[in-house]
C-alpha cells in the first residue's frame, strides 16, 4: 500500500477538497482506495463524501478496526466516531502523547486493504504531521496552496521539513488559481519548477464545496501523477 | 461533615439515576447487540475529590449485557469524576466527548492503544446516550 499525504503550511488552502477528489479519482481509475482524515481537531472531508451508516467493526483475528466504506473508499475520521451533528465541542483537548496515540490507532491498528492511502493532514499542526512522516516512511506528499506570498512562504517551510524525512514530492496543487492577482503567479511557478513535481492549478469552484468531482481534469491529473509514482 | 454529605447526596444521585436506567438498558435488544458487536469489557471507576466511589464492569456474558458492580479483569478501564458520570447518564453531556476532552481516560488491558477501545465503545455509548435522551 502506498501513502499520500496531503498537506499544506496552512489552514483553508483546499487540502480537505484535494484529498477527497483524489481518493475518489484513484477509485474511478480501478484502485482500491483509503482516506484517512487525519485532521483530528477540525475534520471536514465527511461535507464532501458523507458520513458511514454502519458501525465500527473489528477484525478479531488480526486485532484490527475495519474502516468503513463510503463512495467505494474505504474511510476514517474523528467526524465518524462523533457525527458533527452531536458534537457540541469542537477539536481535541487531550496532551500531545494521547494525540500521537490516535494518529498511531489510526494508521497502525485500522485495517487498510488499499493500494493508496490518501492521507488528509491538519494545518500546521507539527506534531502529528511530524508524526504521520515519522511513521510512513517512503510516503508521497502532494502538497496545496494558494497562488499567493503567505501559502507560499508555508510551503516552503513544510517542504524544508519534509526533507528531513524519507518522502518523496509528488505534486504541487496551485488552488483557487482565479482568485488571486496574475502577479504572485510567476512567483508560485518558479518555486515550484525548482521543486521538480508535477504543477496542477485548480480554479475555484462553487460545486466543489458539496460531493466529490473525480470526473473533472484537474483531479484526473493529479491521480495519474500518484498512480505513476514507482517508489 | 460538608464533604461526607457532598459524597453521599452525590452516591444517592447516582443510585437514582442508574435504578431508573438500570431495567432499560440491559432489556434493550439494540444496546445488547451493540454489546456483542463491541466485544470488549470496560471497568468503571468513578471517584470523587476523597477517592473512589464506585467499581462497576460492563461487558457481556453467556450472551447477556452484564453491568455489575466491583472490580473484574476487562479489557481496559474508563475512569471518570462521578459528577462526569452523572451527566453522562442524564445526557447532558457526550460520553465520546468527555473522551476527547480529557475527562474520561481510558485505559488499555489488552495490548492495543487505548483509542481502539474507544471507537468501539462509541458505537455503544452513542447508542445509549440515544435511549437516554
Amino acid at each position: 500500500m502506498k501513502h499520500v499525504l496531503v498537506m499544506s503550511g496552512k489552514g483553508g488552502v483546499g487540502k480537505t477538497t484535494i484529498a477527497a477528489n483524489l481518493a475518489a479519482a484513484l477509485k474511478e481509475m480501478g484502485y482500491k482506495v483509503g482516506l484517512l482524515d487525519a485532521d483530528l481537531y477540525g475534520p471536514a472531508s465527511h461535507h464532501l463524501l458523507g458520513l458511514p451508516q454502519e458501525p465500527l467493526q473489528e477484525d478479531v483475528n488480526e486485532r484490527k478496526l475495519i474502516p468503513p466504506v463510503i463512495r467505494g473508499v474505504q474511510y476514517f475520521s474523528m467526524s465518524y466516531v462523533v457525527p458533527a451533528e452531536e458534537a457540541k465541542a469542537i477539536g481535541l483537548n487531550l496532551p500531545a502523547e494521547k494525540v500521537r496515540d490516535i494518529i498511531v490507532t489510526l494508521v497502525k491498528n485500522v485495517k487498510w486493504v488499499a493500494d493508496y492511502l490518501v492521507i488528509d493532514t491538519p494545518p500546521g499542526s507539527l506534531d502529528i504531521n511530524l508524526k504521520l512522516l515519522e511513521l510512513l516512511p517512503r510516503s508521497g506528499i502532494v502538497y496545496v496552496m494558494e497562488p499567493h506570498p503567505m501559502s507560499l512562504e508555508n510551503i516552503k517551510r513544510l517542504v524544508n521539513v519534509a526533507g528531513l524525512y524519507d518522502v518523496v514530492g509528488l505534486a504541487a496543487v496551485v488552488n483557487k488559481v482565479n482568485l488571486f492577482p496574475a502577479k504572485f503567479r510567476s512567483a508560485v511557478l518558479d518555486y515550484l519548477e525548482r521543486l521538480r513535481v508535477e504543477v496542477i492549478e485548480v480554479p475555484w469552484d462553487e460545486e466543489l464545496i458539496e460531493g466529490v468531482h473525480p470526473e473533472k481534469l484537474f483531479f484526473r491529473r493529479l491521480a495519474e501523477v500518484v498512480a505513476s509514482w514507482r517508489r | 461533615m460538608a464533604q461526607v454529605v457532598a459524597r453521599g447526596v452525590r452516591y444517592l444521585r447516582l443510585l437514582s439515576v442508574l435504578h431508573k436506567l438500570g431495567k432499560k438498558a440491559l432489556e434493550d435488544p439494540e444496546l445488547r447487540e451493540l454489546a456483542k458487536r463491541v466485544n470488549r469489557s470496560m471497568q468503571l471507576v468513578v471517584y470523587d475529590e476523597q477517592g473512589v466511589v464506585v467499581n462497576a464492569w460492563i461487558g457481556v456474558e453467556n450472551g447477556e449485557l452484564v453491568v455489575k458492580q466491583g472490580t473484574y479483569p476487562a479489557t481496559n478501564t474508563a475512569r471518570m469524576h462521578i459528577d462526569v458520570l452523572l451527566d453522562i447518564l442524564e445526557g447532558k453531556i457526550d460520553f465520546r466527548e468527555a473522551v476527547l476532552h480529557g475527562v474520561v481516560e481510558i485505559e488499555s488491558h489488552d495490548g492495543v492503544p487505548w483509542f481502539y477501545h474507544f471507537a468501539l465503545w462509541s458505537t455503544f455509548f452513542n447508542k445509549l446516550r440515544e435511549k437516554l435522551l
